[in-house]
């Protein structure tokens, strides 16, 4: 690593250094996670797809993140409030729960845990043949890091036997 | 008496021709072929993701428009998978710097796009992608020079890609071991989990799972640390925590590790300049 540096300061190998700075930077965002509210936040709307603009999202996606954060989605075919995401997530899987406060059932309620990229769950193939079948779902995706926990809520709807429309009804950090 | 000299091929016949014998296109292919078998890896379930997208698009606004199209998805592999072949029959240099920016270009895309941005495969093979690129820009070092600087990189680009595994995972859901059994415990269909869930109870699985967590933590941060190794006992650690990780936790993960043991098989290699 010295000596790599070393040839850098002798030769001005700007393709060298263009490598180098590019890993540093990095590892240094990298290593920020644990410790700024900043980089957390701004890493956990990336698995939301909530960053503020699709550039400041896009910039991140070299960073690796595998297997990062708990990640939580939920997918129903009607609105669940937060005792019902409570209910969904004690069991497992597709299951038929009753809603605490109306005592409806909640039929086709999915959930599950998820390694990264919790929004995949809407945007990624096997969804999406899930969503072609049943294309009006509610979507509640939930990360949490170190106290740090965001959620985010999508509402999926047909718009032609081969189009779905996808809406980001909110996200929060708190 | 006149004495005959037989020279030996020349290394570089040409201002923009790597020569044939050149000691460094052999090993730097070796990489690239494992970027190849990376993409690959996965092949059999790409006519169902491309059906899927053709058959279901997803308007969101939050992607621009290209960056949706399944046939740019499609371009995008393809043109890879193009450059990683094209590259091993490749002498010249200002093309193999093309074909080697063209596929991290490509690798970008796929990081980006929306069917394929949750695919970490792209992230390991965009970075090799740039190692690629970078050695194509400095491949008339004195090969030597060239190969150090090239294992030092690797093991950084290796040390730097676990580090953002593992520091993702300093979080107590994932410390006390409940990400993985939810994840992999449960009802994950694999080989070591249907053992594990056939010889034990709940209450064992999750004491393994919070073992097996913690040792997935430490790991990870380990080879986060490989660069201040020597470069050998680096690479042949590396490659056995690439493996144990693949064989015994998800096959699948092929596709994200093969351009990493591809690195790790080049600073294996010895040099043998003539």
């Amino acid at each position: 690593m010295l000596q790599l540096v070393i040839k850098i300061w002798k030769s001005k190998d700007l393709a060298t250094l263009a490598l180098l700075l590019a890993i540093l930077l990095t590892a240094g965002w990298t290593l920020s996670l644990p410790f700024s509210e900043t980089v957390q936040e701004s890493t956990l709307k990336r698995f939301h797809l909530a960053s503020p603009n699709f550039a400041t999202w896009a910039i991140q996606q070299p960073v690796p993140s595998m297997y990062n954060f708990d990640n939580r989605y939920w997918s129903s075919p009607q609105y669940l409030n937060e005792n019902d995401l409570q209910a969904a997530e004690l069991g497992s899987g597709p299951i038929e729960l009753v809603s605490q406060d109306d005592s409806k059932p909640l039929i086709g309620v999915e959930t599950d845990a998820i390694n990264h990229f919790p929004a995949r769950t809407i945007t990624f193939a096997f969804s999406r043949i899930n969503l072609s079948n049943h294309p009006h779902r509610h979507i509640y995706l939930r990360s949490r890091y170190r106290g740090k926990e965001i959620k985010s809520s999508f509402r999926t709807t047909p718009v032609t036997d081969s189009e779905i429309r996808l809406e980001r009804l909110e996200s929060s950090i708190d | 008496m006149t004495s005959v000299s037989i020279q030996p091929k020349v290394l570089t016949n040409s201002k923009s021709r790597v020569g044939e014998l050149s000691p460094a296109l052999s090993p730097f292919r070796v990489v690239v072929g494992f970027i190849l078998a990376a993409l690959l890896w996965k092949g059999y379930a790409y006519p169902t993701i491309f059906a899927a997208y053709r058959n279901c698009e997803l308007t969101d606004p939050f992607f621009p428009t290209l960056l949706r199209n399944t046939y740019v998805l499609l371009g995008l592999m393809l043109v890879a998978v193009w450059a990683t072949l094209a590259i091993q029959f490749t002498q010249n240099r200002i093309l193999l710097r093309i074909q080697t920016s063209v596929l991290t270009l490509c690798m970008i895309g796929l990081c980006i796009h929306q069917g394929s941005y949750n695919d970490a495969t792209f992230v390991t093979c965009f970075w090799v992608s740039l190692w690629c690129v970078w050695y194509t820009f400095r491949i008339d070092d004195p090969v030597d020079q060239l190969f150090a600087s090239a294992k030092t990189f690797a093991i950084l680009i290796i040390s730097m890609i676990f580090l953002g595994g593992a520091v993702g995972k300093l979080t107590p859901e994932y410390w006390s071991g409940e990400v993985f059994y939810q994840i992999y415990f449960v009802d994950r269909d694999f080989w070591v989990f249907n053992l594990l869930r056939a010889r034990f109870d709940l209450e064992t699985l999750r004491e393994i799972s919070t073992y097996y967590s913690r040792m997935v933590i430490v790991t990870e941060l380990a080879v986060a640390g490989f660069w201040l190794l020597p470069r050998k006992i680096a690479a042949i650690l590396t490659l056995a925590v690439l493996l144990g990780l693949t064989l015994f936790s998800n096959t699948a993960l092929f596709s994200v590790t093969f351009c990493l043991i591809g690195l790790c098989l080049f600073m294996l290699h010895e040099s043998k300049d003539p």
